[in-house]
C-alpha cells in the first residue's frame, strides 16, 4: 500500500467517471510508473508530475459523448450526477475550444486582465485613502472629525475654506465647549523624528496626542498606561506611548520596555505603555510614538500647530449639537482677536470678526479623505477639489472607463468568435444541444477566461497598487499590504461581472432563434443583427479611448498652464528665509541679512539676489488697505489684498514679468507695484500706471503706482488671482529672506555656506533654507502624475482598442474573401479593395470618436474643477485625441485590408 | 450481437487502435498495454493513465474489450490488475481498421509515394 503514497493525490484529481471503474487501476498503474527509470530523483519527480498532470487534463478534456454513466440508483442522485457529468463535460468543452484558439484566448485574457488588474491597483488605492476606516478605532463610524467652514461671503473674491486643523487656542475652546457632553481627541499629523535611545539613534513617525485621545478612540493599552493629568510635552515629567508595530520592530516586543526613555528634539520622555496590536494613529501615515500633548500649556510653537479634533457622538442630533458648539467655541476665539487687534489695526479687526460670524463647523469623517462629506456641499467641493486625493479619485474614473474598454473589446472578440463557430453551434443545435445547453457553455468559456484574467488581474493589481501608491501619495507611509482582502474581493468580483458580461454576449447572437436555421443560410443572415452589435462595441470602444486620450491631453495643458501661471523661474529661485515662526526670537537684523546677501551674491552659479519680506508665493501680509484715488475704498476686496515689501530686483531675481512701467528702486519709499489684477480692479478699462493711491502702508501721502507684473499664485498653485502690491523695504518694514537666482548645482554649496553663517548666531533651523521648486513639489505632483497616469492610461485605451479593431476588421476581410475575389476578378484595383475595406474601419472610429468629443463636451462641468486654467473643450487637445485614434485605427486597418486587397481571386472564390 | 456493423466504429483513434492491438497477442493488464505500445513504437505513443482508462472504458463499453479472468504465473504480477482481452467484435474492427489503413497504403503506392523516401519528400 505504501506504494501508492506518492500517488494518491494524483489519483483524486482525475475525472469521477474514470475513477468510479478504474481508481484501483489507475492507482496500481500510476505506482508503477512512478517506479521506471526516467522518473527517478528531484529532476524525475519534476517530470513525473508534469506528465502525471497532462495526463489529468487530457482525461478531463477527454469526455466522449456517447460515454453515459447509467446505472441509477435513486432518481435524484442521477439528476445531481448526471448533470454534474453534463458541467465537466462542458468544462472540457469550453477548455478544448479555448485552447484551439490560443490567440483569441491570450487576447482577450490579457485585456481583461489588464482592465481588471488597473482597476483593482486603483481600488486598493481609493479603498485605502477614502473606504478604509483607521484599525484599532471601536466604533469609527461614531468618531467625528471637527472641520471648520469658512464660506464665500457674497460679493468678495475670497475663496472658501476648509480648516482642517486647529491651533491650540481654538482647540482649548472648543474642548471647553463641547467638552462635559462628547469625548474628545486632538491630535498633530504625524511627523519624521529622529529619536535617541540608549544604543543609539533611529527615525519614527512621532505624533502629539491628548489625553483624552486613547479613551475616546476606544483604543486599549496592550501594556503599561496612557497618559494621565498634565503629562505634555512641557510638564514635569513628560511620557510617551510606542505603537505596536513600532514596539516589536524597534524594541523587539521587549517586555521591560516600560520605564525606558526616548530623547525627540532635546525633551526626555519617559515610557509609559504600547498601545493595541493594529492601531497606528488616524491618519494615513502610520504612528510609531504618540507624546503627549498638553494644549492647555499653550507652547509657542503650538500657535499655528497643527492641531487635528474628533469627537465621537453616535445620533445624529449629537452631531448637530457637536457643530453647533464647535462652532461657538471657534467664533470666540476669534471675537477675542478681534478684541485684541481692535487698537491696533481696526481693519484687521473688522475682518477677524466678519470671519468669526461666518465661521461655521462640520462633523466629517474620521477617514480623513473624505472631509466633511455630504453635510456641506461646498465645504465638500473646496476639501476635495485640491491634493493628492483628488488625483486619486479621477484615476478611478478613467480605470473604470479603461475596464469597460477592456469589457467592449472582450465582447467584440467573443462576437466575432462565436461568429467563426456558427457552423459549430448550428450542427450542435442539429444534433439536439439544448439552448439553455449551449449558453451555458457560452458562460462557462467566459467564467474560464475570466478565471484566467483574474489570476493576471490580481498580478497586475499587486504591482500596479503599490506603484500607484508610490507614485501617487510617497510622503504616505503606508500600513498594511496593497492586497487587501477587500482588494481582492473586488478584483475577483469584477472578473465574475466581466466573465459573466463576456459569456452572456455570444448567447445575445443565439438568441434570436436564428441559430437552428440551416447551415447555409448562415452568411447572409449573420450579415443583419451582430454585425451591428459589433460595430456598437467598436463605437464604443472608440468613444471610451477619445474621452480617455483627451482627458489625458486636458491635463498636459494643465500642467503647462500652471507653469505659465505662477510666473516665477520656479527651477532657479531659492531662498533664505527667517519666519517668524521658527525665529525664537522673532527678530532678525536686517544688516546681517544685507551683507549676508552680498557675500551669496558674489559666489559663482548665483545670478543675482533681493530682499524681501517674504518668500515668493510665502502667502503676503494680509493686512492693509490701499484706496482708490478719490479715498474710496473696495472694502469688500480688502481680505484679498497681499502686501509685499521687497527690493528693486525682485522680479528680475525670481523672474516676474513686469507687464508695464518698471520695478521699484531701492531708495524711494512712495512708490507701489501692483498686480495686472489689481490695476484691473482699481481701474477697470483706465490706466494704473502713474496713479496714486491712498494707503496707511507707507509714510507717504499716497503711493504712485510705478509698474504693473503679471498676475502669479500668492500660496497655492491652485489660487485664483488677488490683489497684489509691492512696496519698498523700509526701517520699519524691514527684509526677512534673501531671495536667490542660482543654478541648481551649486545651490547645496550656497545652502551650506548660508548655513554656517546664521545657525551660529540663531540657531539651528531658524531659517528655512529651500528651492522653489522644492517647496512646490507636493502642490505640483498631482498634476504632474495626473498627466503622466492619464496618457499611460489613454495609451494603453487606444492600445486595446486597436486590439479590437484589428480582430474584427481581419475577420470581417476574412469573411468577405469571396466577395473580394469575386471584385477583383472583375478587375478591381488594389487602392479600390483598400479603399472600401478601410472604408467600414474609419467611419466606425470616427463615429465612436465623434461621440467621445460630445461626452467630453457634456462632461465640460465636471471636468473643468478637475483642471487648471484650461476648458475642457480646448480644441487643440480635441483634434489631438482624435487624430491620434484616427491614425492608429488607419494603421490597424491596413494590414487587413491589404492582406484583402492581395487576395488570389481563384483561391477566394474556392473559399466557401 | 453480431448486428453490429464494424465500420460504423471506424476510424479508430490512434490509442484505442494501440490498445486493441496490443491485446491482439494476448490478455494483458492496463499498465502492460502501456509498456508494450511504447515499445512496440519506440516511445513515440505514451498512454498516460488517464488517457488508456478513457479509452478502455470506451472499448469495453463498445464491446471490442473485454475483462478477462486473472491469470496466474507471471511474476510480478498480482491479483490487483484487471486483466483485459479482445471480444470478437474487437478483433473483426482491428482487422477492418488494418485492412482500412492499408487500402490507404496501397492507394499512395499506387500514386506513386514513395514510402521510403525522407519525410521532406
Amino acid at each position: 500500500m505504501k506504494r501508492r503514497d506518492g500517488v494518491s493525490h494524483w489519483l483524486r484529481l482525475y475525472p469521477a467517471r474514470l475513477r468510479a471503474e478504474y481508481e484501483g487501476q489507475i492507482a496500481e498503474y500510476l505506482a508503477c510508473e512512478r517506479t521506471e527509470e526516467r522518473y527517478r530523483g528531484f529532476l524525475g519527480a519534476v517530470r513525473f508530475s508534469l506528465h502525471a498532470g497532462l495526463d489529468v487534463v487530457k482525461a478531463h478534456i477527454d469526455a466522449p459523448e456517447q460515454l453515459r454513466v447509467p446505472e441509477p440508483p435513486t432518481r435524484a442522485r442521477i439528476s445531481f450526477r448526471q448533470r454534474l457529468g453534463d458541467f465537466g463535460r462542458d468544462v472540457g468543452y469550453a477548455l478544448r475550444s479555448l485552447l484551439r484558439a490560443p490567440a483569441f484566448t491570450a487576447t482577450v485574457v490579457l485585456t481583461l486582465a489588464l482592465g481588471v488588474g488597473v482597476n483593482g491597483a486603483v481600488f486598493s488605492l481609493v479603498d485605502r485613502v477614502f473606504l478604509r476606516a483607521p484599525a484599532g478605532v471601536v466604533e469609527p463610524e461614531s468618531v467625528h472629525r471637527i472641520y471648520g467652514w469658512l464660506p464665500v461671503i457674497a460679493d468678495s473674491r475670497t475663496q472658501p475654506f476648509v480648516h482642517p486643523d486647529f491651533n491650540a487656542a481654538q482647540v482649548d475652546s472648543i474642548r471647553a465647549a463641547i467638552a462635559s457632553l462628547h469625548p474628545l481627541a486632538a491630535w498633530t499629523a504625524t511627523a519624521l523624528d529622529t529619536l535617541e535611545r540608549d544604543g543609539g539613534e533611529l527615525e519614527a513617525y512621532a505624533s502629539w496626542v491628548s489625553q483624552d485621545y486613547f479613551p475616546t478612540l476606544g483604543v486599549v493599552s496592550a501594556r503599561g498606561r496612557f497618559f494621565s493629568d498634565g503629562e505634555g510635552k512641557h510638564s514635569e515629567s513628560p511620557v510617551a506611548v510606542l505603537g505596536h508595530a513600532f514596539w516589536e520592530r524597534a524594541f523587539a516586543s521587549d517586555p521591560n520596555v516600560l520605564g525606558k526613555t526616548l530623547v525627540a528634539d532635546s525633551v526626555t520622555y519617559t515610557i509609559v505603555g504600547v498601545a493595541q496590536a493594529g492601531f497606528s494613529g488616524l491618519d494615513y501615515d502610520g504612528t510609531d510614538v504618540f507624546f503627549g500633548l498638553d494644549e492647555r500649556l499653550i507652547p509657542a510653537e503650538w500657535r499655528s500647530a497643527q492641531i487635528r479634533v474628533a469627537a465621537r457622538t453616535s445620533s445624529p442630533a449629537g452631531v448637530q449639537q457637536l457643530e453647533r458648539l464647535a462652532a461657538q467655541g471657534l467664533r470666540g476665539v476669534e471675537l477675542e482677536r478681534a478684541a485684541g487687534l481692535q487698537a491696533r489695526a481696526p481693519q484687521a479687526a473688522a475682518n477677524a470678526r466678519e470671519q468669526g460670524a461666518g465661521l461655521r463647523v462640520f462633523a466629517g469623517s474620521i477617514v480623513s479623505a473624505r472631509g466633511v462629506g455630504d453635510r456641506a456641499p461646498d465645504a465638500k467641493r473646496a476639501w476635495l477639489s485640491a491634493g493628492s486625493e483628488s488625483v486619486v479619485r479621477r484615476i478611478g474614473w478613467v480605470s473604470l472607463a479603461l475596464l469597460l474598454i477592456a469589457c467592449a473589446n472582450a465582447a467584440c472578440l467573443l462576437l466575432v468568435r462565436t461568429s467563426r463557430r456558427q457552423n459549430e453551434i448550428a450542427i450542435r443545435l442539429a444534433l439536439g444541444i439544448s439552448r439553455k445547453r449551449l449558453h451555458g457553455q457560452f458562460l462557462i468559456e467566459g467564467m474560464l477566461l475570466a478565471a484566467l484574467a483574474g489570476a493576471g488581474a490580481l498580478l497586475v493589481g499587486w504591482i500596479g497598487g503599490a506603484a500607484l501608491s508610490r507614485l501617487l501619495m510617497p510622503e504616505v507611509r503606508w500600513t498594511g499590504g496593497v492586497l487587501h482582502e477587500r482588494v481582492i474581493a473586488v478584483i475577483l468580483c469584477t472578473s465574475v461581472a466581466v466573465g459573466l458580461v463576456a459569456g452572456i454576449t455570444p448567447s445575445l447572437q443565439t438568441q434570436v432563434g436564428r441559430l437552428a436555421i440551416s447551415l447555409r443560410s448562415r452568411r447572409e443572415d449573420g450579415a443583419r443583427r451582430e454585425p451591428r452589435l459589433r460595430a456598437g462595441l467598436l463605437v464604443l470602444q472608440a468613444a471610451l479611448s477619445v474621452i480617455l486620450l483627451a482627458s489625458a491631453g486636458l491635463f498636459v495643458r494643465s500642467l503647462v498652464k500652471i507653469a505659465e501661471f505662477l510666473e516665477y523661474d520656479v527651477d532657479q529661485v531659492a531662498w533664505v528665509y527667517a519666519s517668524p515662526t521658527t525665529l525664537p526670537t522673532g527678530k532678525v537684523d536686517p544688516a546681517a541679512l544685507r551683507s549676508l546677501g552680498t557675500l551669496l551674491a558674489e559666489q559663482p552659479g548665483v545670478n543675482g539676489i533681493a530682499l524681501a519680506s517674504m518668500p515668493p508665493m510665502g502667502g503676503g501680509y494680509g493686512s492693509g488697505i490701499v484706496n482708490l484715488p478719490n479715498g474710496d475704498s473696495l472694502p469688500e476686496l480688502s481680505r484679498s489684498t497681499r502686501f509685499y515689501r521687497v527690493s528693486g530686483d525682485f522680479f528680475e531675481v525670481t523672474g516676474r514679468r513686469v507687464v508695464r512701467g518698471r520695478s521699484l528702486l531701492d531708495d524711494e519709499t512712495d512708490a507701489i507695484v501692483m498686480n495686472e489684477f489689481a490695476s484691473q480692479t482699481y481701474f477697470p478699462g483706465g490706466d494704473a500706471l502713474g496713479q496714486c493711491l491712498p494707503t496707511y502702508s507707507i509714510d507717504a501721502q499716497c503711493a504712485r503706482v510705478v509698474g504693473i507684473v503679471a498676475d502669479a499664485p500668492w500660496s497655492q498653485i491652485t489660487d485664483k488671482p488677488t490683489l497684489q502690491f509691492y512696496l519698498p523695504l523700509t526701517e520699519k518694514a524691514p527684509p526677512r529672506a534673501i531671495v536667490l537666482r542660482v543654478d541648481r548645482r551649486v545651490w547645496p554649496h550656497i545652502a551650506e555656506m548660508a548655513r554656517a553663517e546664521l545657525e551660529p548666531a540663531y540657531g539651528e533651523g531658524a531659517f528655512e533654507i529651500r528651492r522653489m521648486a522644492d517647496r512646490l513639489d507636493v502642490q505640483l505632483r498631482p498634476w504632474r502624475v495626473g498627466s503622466q497616469l492619464f496618457s499611460v492610461f489613454g495609451l494603453l485605451a487606444v492600445l486595446v482598442t486597436l486590439v479590437g479593431v484589428y480582430s474584427v476588421t481581419s475577420f470581417v476581410v476574412a469573411q468577405r474573401t469571396h466577395e473580394i475575389g469575386i471584385r477583383i476578378a472583375l478587375g478591381a484595383r488594389l487602392s479600390d479593395v483598400l479603399r472600401e475595406v478601410l472604408r467600414g474601419g474609419v467611419f466606425v472610429l470616427s463615429l465612436g470618436a465623434l461621440i467621445g468629443l460630445g461626452v467630453v463636451v457634456m462632461l465640460n462641468k465636471v471636468l473643468t474643477p478637475l483642471l487648471y486654467g484650461v476648458d475642457a473643450r480646448d480644441p487643440v487637445v480635441m483634434a489631438a485625441a482624435v487624430t491620434t485614434l484616427v491614425i492608429a485605427g488607419v494603421a490597424a486597418n491596413l494590414v487587413p485590408a491589404w492582406r484583402a486587397a492581395r487576395v488570389d481571386p481563384v483561391k477566394a472564390l474556392a473559399v466557401e | 450481437m453480431t448486428e453490429v456493423d464494424v465500420h460504423d466504429l471506424l476510424p479508430l483513434t490512434p490509442a484505442s487502435l494501440q490498445i486493441l492491438l496490443s491485446l491482439s497477442d494476448g490478455v494483458k493488464h492496463g499498465y502492460g498495454i502501456k509498456r508494450e505500445v511504447e515499445e512496440r513504437t519506440s516511445g513515440r505513443l505514451q498512454l498516460g493513465a488517464g488517457t488508456l482508462y478513457s479509452a478502455i472504458q470506451r472499448l469495453t463499453r463498445d464491446g471490442l474489450v473485454e475483462e478477462a479472468e486473472h491469470r496466474s504465473g507471471e511474476e510480478g504480477e498480482t491479483a490487483r490488475w484487471r486483466y483485459y482481452r479482445l471480444t470478437p467484435l474487437g478483433r473483426r474492427t482491428l482487422l477492418a481498421e488494418i485492412r482500412r489503413l492499408e487500402a490507404d497504403v496501397q492507394a499512395a503506392r499506387a500514386k506513386g509515394l514513395s514510402l521510403d523516401a525522407g519525410e521532406g519528400a
